[in-house]
């Protein structure tokens, strides 16, 4: 795939980032992770009690399951059906837990609503329509975090998805130079601390201290996303449709 | 009446625009790969993917229930006012009559946004409603609701149709009825009613279609708790395997056309044989408006109330939504009031671009749309042989094409066709999108106001020593001018409210409001959703405005 | 024993008065014909009794029955009046058979099927359209569906029967033969009817009297003889025959008759209405009552002759007398040249101008 679409991405003036930039994701020189996107989830502050906050992947399932009076109706997630984006997080889920399917089947008997974006989820937490959401891309909320007190972000704790923005440079760009001053704008120290400045915006470096994060919580929970080939599994539309079954499967055998 | 060297080209070109998408479709539908991507066979793997996934008959089931219980809420409820505001004397007619038709202003996915806002679960309405009452009576997510507030915003159109057939009803056949002694009621179900039957089922035919195509509504109330429709059920096929399946997608296409083709041509058929009916026009005389006595002032209560749940809701909804920073349970609103919205939108560059590409498609597109109906009616006027009824069935074959649809089409010409793909990122791409998706519609705007002038004035002036163009270009056409400027008025009306049809071929450069509706929706901006819908009421409003101003006429 | 009585009815659309005080009776098995230009008001006055228009003042009764009473607050509905109405336009129901549309006010009134079917059958027979029952409008000739809207109006046994325009809508030649038909049929069945027209000739053939109307007024009432012959004032005179207008003054008065002088010299004549010496006035001649003559004498104008226009039954002469054309009616030709016009002073009819 990169070798039609990415051309090499070379250093153009500006400070040397090499020891900067290998301690970055990057995929052969030319794929590059500019940006952090940890996944998290939101909570209405107002509506749901201390004592009722997911906290964890591991206790979620059972959490929902136990307390329908507060949770029923009010459960909001992704319809991975619809983005890309919602399907690779709760696939990457699958995989870094066990018995990952309770989840979705917690989800059925609380009657969640899915959704198709981060932003529509926020809407609906923000405003009490839903309680709790699951795995927003993290941007969306820090943002809006800032003008609703009404909005809780939670870090799950046994693992947080880090999901990396990436930049790369198509082969047939028409100005190639420019993108490459701003690729290197992107990758350098200034560029990852005017991110980090920003709330909503994560940068990629793990150096780089972000204001509202516990530095001991990115090191310990913060599980970031290789970039490689094997990511493109997400695409393989058998393992892709048997995982939609089985996700569809779940939430209707929880909804009975 | 003009020749074949100037017919010919048209038809042709006609011909092409329209069926060339169409081509493209069927043959995808039978690749095992997009097209584009240079290898696949051929196959019907595609059809048997389709149907063997349960979702798919889901949507299709729920697609006919939505479309059935659309034209149950329509129906009457259009027939039932059309009669109160042409023939009786209900109190404030000529306001009242504006107002039915304010749904049509607002495209459909701005009226989701708006009923999500105003009576969703954490709703303004709603809220208060739980003070008041202790609970809310309703549910805006069920498919009851979706059902009924679709078919709520299709009344205007059934309103236009009917109310234009009881006008132009000569008023001595009602009359003789209640000489004869029987009384209104018994005049509207004996003659008025069976005397209209084509509008009738034009209406039918038209709102079931629509039906079956509807994408913004349950986009936005249905999809999120699980019911979906047809048109949703092929948007998610964008997404759903990761890449964009467009065999697929063409697959669900040819099955969506399969059944409104075939159904667009029966009413065709069926409308033929019912325009025998049509009366002798008898003497207009003025008729005395039937007496609701004292059941003025309730009807009217009832209408009213209708309007506002159809109108003044959803609108009040997005107004809100547009000037308040958050929302929802415990939010003061006046504390939470800002301007910062609108600001963004009016200063956002790609907002910008999408409005100022609104106003341009709506008034210079409109023209362009409106010019291009021009030659395709005047290759058939007053011409009834075959090329005419070749064109006839052609124009109706758009019509079965959902405005979704027809814009993945028109992607897939772009891109099928590498000379035209520099066009792909212009406006022009939407432009064409949008005309032809609007074909049948415009044309037969433009042919009605053709057919209104007398055969015998073009005579008197081929009789003078004019030729057929001549005529045409003096004669024809400028005494059609009254009905070419309400038709502009009308594409105008038709090309702001469209959402679906550019939603495929959006780009950096082709956004219209409509589509960059779609992506807040998805994106969950409701705040800039509803501020960039009010600009868009807005913007339609003015059109309307002016154009009323100007003294066009919807109808006379 | 009078049927129907219009009273005094005053009707306006908006500011305009339309109808300025309108009486009239309609006996039993009386033909009445309603008959003036067009504007005067005779539609709006047949469509007020039976209750599609709304008047504001006067009373409408039917066998001393209000249905309209502006005084008394009585205003029945369209359908309850029971009047039988025929349409200008016939107004039949094009989704209906020929026999639904003569059983439709049956139907109405509760009869059963079979009932309905026969009488709408007997009155189709009377008419002379038995066979055509199953057909739809759209497949009858105009005189044919005349005859169903007559029909369908007649099948309830109505009072009164009203009549927008009968024949207006037919072809010349039918139109002759359907005034008779039409007036033998409102005979035999002894129907009270109300007919309107703007046809003189039709209002006099088919109406018992005539009651003409100008300008939202009655402007005479009387049998087809009287109207014609005794015209009360210029309206009347005018609106019937073939007449020659003039302007004169009064120069002397001998009790009915008077002496007038124009610009076509002096004629006697008779005076209609209160006239003194000096006043001005308008002399009505009719076409038929000139005669031509070559000598002078009697009570002649002078005048020379212009043209001839033959008419099948009589010729018609049209002469000039200085700037004024005066037309009369011969059933020979005459010579061209001088003639001079001769008229009894009685067939000389003055009125105020």
């Amino acid at each position: 795939m990169a070798d039609f679409y990415a051309a090499r991405a070379t250093k153009n003036g500006g400070a040397p980032l090499d020891g900067f930039v290998t301690a970055l994701h990057t995929w052969d020189g030319k794929v590059y992770t500019v940006m952090n996107e940890p996944m998290c989830w939101v909570y209405n502050k107002k509506l749901l009690p201390e004592d009722k906050i997911p906290r964890d992947h591991a206790g979620l399932a059972k959490l929902l399951n136990d307390n329908p009076d507060t949770f029923k109706g009010k459960v909001s997630s992704y319809d991975i059906e619809k983005t890309g984006v919602g399907f690779f997080s709760v696939a990457l889920d699958n995989k870094r837990m066990e018995n990952f399917f309770e989840i979705p089947k917690a989800f059925g008997t609380a009657k969640a609503r899915f959704l198709g974006s981060s932003g529509a989820m926020v809407e609906s937490v923000a405003s009490g329509e839903s309680v709790f959401g699951y795995n927003l891309t993290c941007s969306v909320p820090a943002f809006q975090a800032q003008k609703n007190p009404n909005l809780g972000i939670v870090y799950p704790s046994d693992f947080t998805n880090v999901v990396g923005r990436v930049a790369l440079i198509p082969n047939k760009a028409r100005n190639q130079n420019a993108a490459k001053l701003f690729l290197d704008f992107l990758l350098s120290k200034d560029g990852q601390s005017l991110m980090a400045a920003t709330p909503g915006l994560y940068p990629a470096h793990k150096d780089v201290p972000v204001k509202g994060l516990d530095a001991e919580m990115i090191k310990t929970s913060f599980k970031p996303v290789e970039l490689g080939p094997d990511l493109l599994f997400n695409l393989d539309p058998k393992e892709r449709l048997a995982f939609l079954s089985r996700w569809k499967s779940s939430i209707a055998s929880g909804r009975r | 009446m003009l020749a074949l060297s100037f017919r010919l080209p048209v038809v042709a070109i006609m011909a092409a625009t329209v069926m060339l998408p169409l081509s493209i479709i069927a043959y995808q539908s039978v690749l095992s790969e997009p097209f584009f991507m240079g290898g696949g066979a051929l196959t019907l793997d595609s059809f048997r993917y389709i149907f063997s996934d349960p979702a798919f008959w889901t949507a299709l089931q729920n697609s006919f229930g939505v479309a059935t219980g659309m034209v149950l809420v329509a129906l009457p409820c259009g027939a039932v006012l059309a009669y109160l505001l042409v023939r009786t004397d209900l109190p404030a007619r000529w306001l009242l009559e504006p107002l039915v038709l304010v749904p049509m202003l607002i495209p459909s996915i701005v009226l989701g946004f708006g009923y999500v806002v105003a009576v969703g679960p954490a709703g303004f309405y709603t809220q208060i409603a739980r003070e008041w009452l202790g609970f809310a009576p309703w549910n805006v997510y069920s498919r009851a609701t979706i059902t009924v507030l679709a078919g709520l915003s299709m009344v205007p159109y059934v309103y236009i149709y009917l109310s234009t057939a009881l006008r132009s009803l000569g008023s001595d056949i009602e009359e003789a009825a209640r000489v004869a002694g029987a009384h209104p009621l018994r005049v509207a179900l004996d003659v008025s009613l069976p005397m209209i039957f084509p509008a009738i089922v034009f209406s039918t035919v038209l709102i079931f279609f629509i039906g079956l195509e509807l994408f913004g509504l349950p986009l936005v109330l249905g999809s999120p708790n699980g019911f979906d429709v047809l048109a949703v059920y092929l948007y998610k096929l964008t997404n759903l395997l990761g890449v964009p399946s467009y065999h697929l997608m063409a697959a669900v296409v040819m099955c969506l056309i399969a059944m409104t083709i075939p159904l667009v041509f029966l009413q065709r058929l069926f409308l033929r044989r019912a325009e025998r009916y049509v009366s002798v026009r008898g003497k207009g005389n003025r008729s005395r408006p039937v007496p609701l006595g004292r059941w003025r002032w309730p009807i009217f209560a009832i209408v009213a109330a209708w309007i506002t749940v159809t109108a003044l809701v959803p609108l009040s909804g997005i107004v809100i939504r547009s000037f308040v920073s958050h929302w929802g349970v415990g939010v003061n609103l006046i504390e939470a009031f800002t301007l910062d919205t609108m600001r963004q939108i009016l200063t956002d560059t790609v907002m910008l671009r999408g409005i100022v590409n609104s106003v341009l498609i709506g008034v210079v597109g409109g023209a362009l749309a409106v010019a291009c109906y021009t030659l395709v009616a005047l290759a058939t006027h007053r011409r009834h042989d075959g090329l005419s009824r070749f064109v006839d069935y052609l124009v109706l074959v758009p019509r079965g094409l959902p405005g979704l649809v027809a814009g993945l089409a028109f992607l897939w010409v772009f891109v099928f066709f590498p000379p035209l793909a520099p066009l792909r990122s212009t406006l022009f791409s939407v432009w064409l999108a949008y005309t032809v998706v609007w074909l049948a519609y415009g044309m037969r705007l433009i042919s009605t106001s053709l057919v209104q002038i007398g055969k015998e004035v073009e005579e008197a002036a081929r009789s003078c020593g004019a030729s057929q163009g001549r005529t045409i270009r003096d004669v024809t056409l400028p005494l059609a001018r009254n009905g070419l400027l309400a038709s502009w008025l009308l594409i105008f009306l038709m090309f702001e409210r469209e959402y679906a049809t550019g939603v495929y071929l959006l780009t950096s450069g082709t956004e219209v409001i409509g589509t960059l509706l779609v992506t807040l929706a998805e994106t969950g901006a409701m705040d800039r959703a509803s501020a960039l819908s009010l600009v868009n009421v807005v913007i339609i409003g003015i059109g309307l405005g002016i154009a009323l101003r100007f003294g066009v006429k919807i109808h006379d | 024993m009078t049927k129907l009585a219009v009273d005094d009815i005053h009707l306006a659309y908006g500011s305009m008065d339309v109808l300025k005080g309108i009486s009239l009776d309609l006996a039993q098995g009386e033909v009445v014909a309603l008959l003036g230009p067009s504007g005067s008001g005779k539609t709006t006055l047949l469509r007020a009794i039976a209750g599609l228009e709304a008047p504001h003042r006067g009373r409408i009764s039917v066998d001393g029955r209000s249905v309209y009473d502006a005084a008394g607050g009585v205003d029945l509905a369209i359908e309850q009046r029971n009047f039988g109405m025929v349409f200008q336009s016939y107004a039949l129901w094009p989704h209906r058979t020929v026999l639904q549309n003569v059983g439709y006010g049956l139907k109405l009134r509760g009869k059963g099927a079979k009932d309905i079917e026969a009488a709408a059958r007997e009155a189709l027979g009377r008419l002379g359209l038995g066979h055509l029952g199953e057909r739809y409008p759209h497949q009858l000739s105009g005189g044919q569906q005349q005859r169903v809207a007559i029909a369908r109006a007649l099948v309830y046994n109505p009072p009164v029967i009203l009549m927008d325009e009968p024949l207006s809508n037919l072809d010349a030649n039918l139109r002759e033969e359907a005034k008779t038909w039409l007036r033998s049929i409102i005979i035999e069945m002894q129907l009270s009817a109300i007919i309107v027209t703007h046809d003189q000739s039709e209002a006099l053939a088919m109406g018992d009297r005539i009651v003409l109307l100008q300008d939202g007024k009655v402007a005479q009432v009387g049998t087809p003889v009287e109207i014609y012959t005794q015209p009360a004032n210029l309206a009347a005179a005018s609106f019937f025959g073939r007449n020659n207008r003039l302007k004169g003054r009064i120069v002397s008065l001998n009790g009915g008759h008077a002496r007038v002088a124009g610009a076509f010299g002096e004629l006697d004549g008779l005076a209609k209405g209160p006239l003194a010496v000096g006043d001005d006035c308008t002399l009505v001649l009719r076409a038929e009552r000139l005669a031509v003559a070559a000598e002078p004498g009697g009570n002649a104008i002078e005048a020379t002759h212009v043209t001839s226009m033959y008419a099948g039954a009589h010729w018609e002469h049209v002469f000039r007398q200085g700037e004024a054309t005066l037309t009369l009616t011969s059933p020979t030709r005459v010579a061209g040249g001088r003639a001079f016009l001769r008229a009894e002073p009685d067939d000389v009819w003055l009125f105020a101008a």
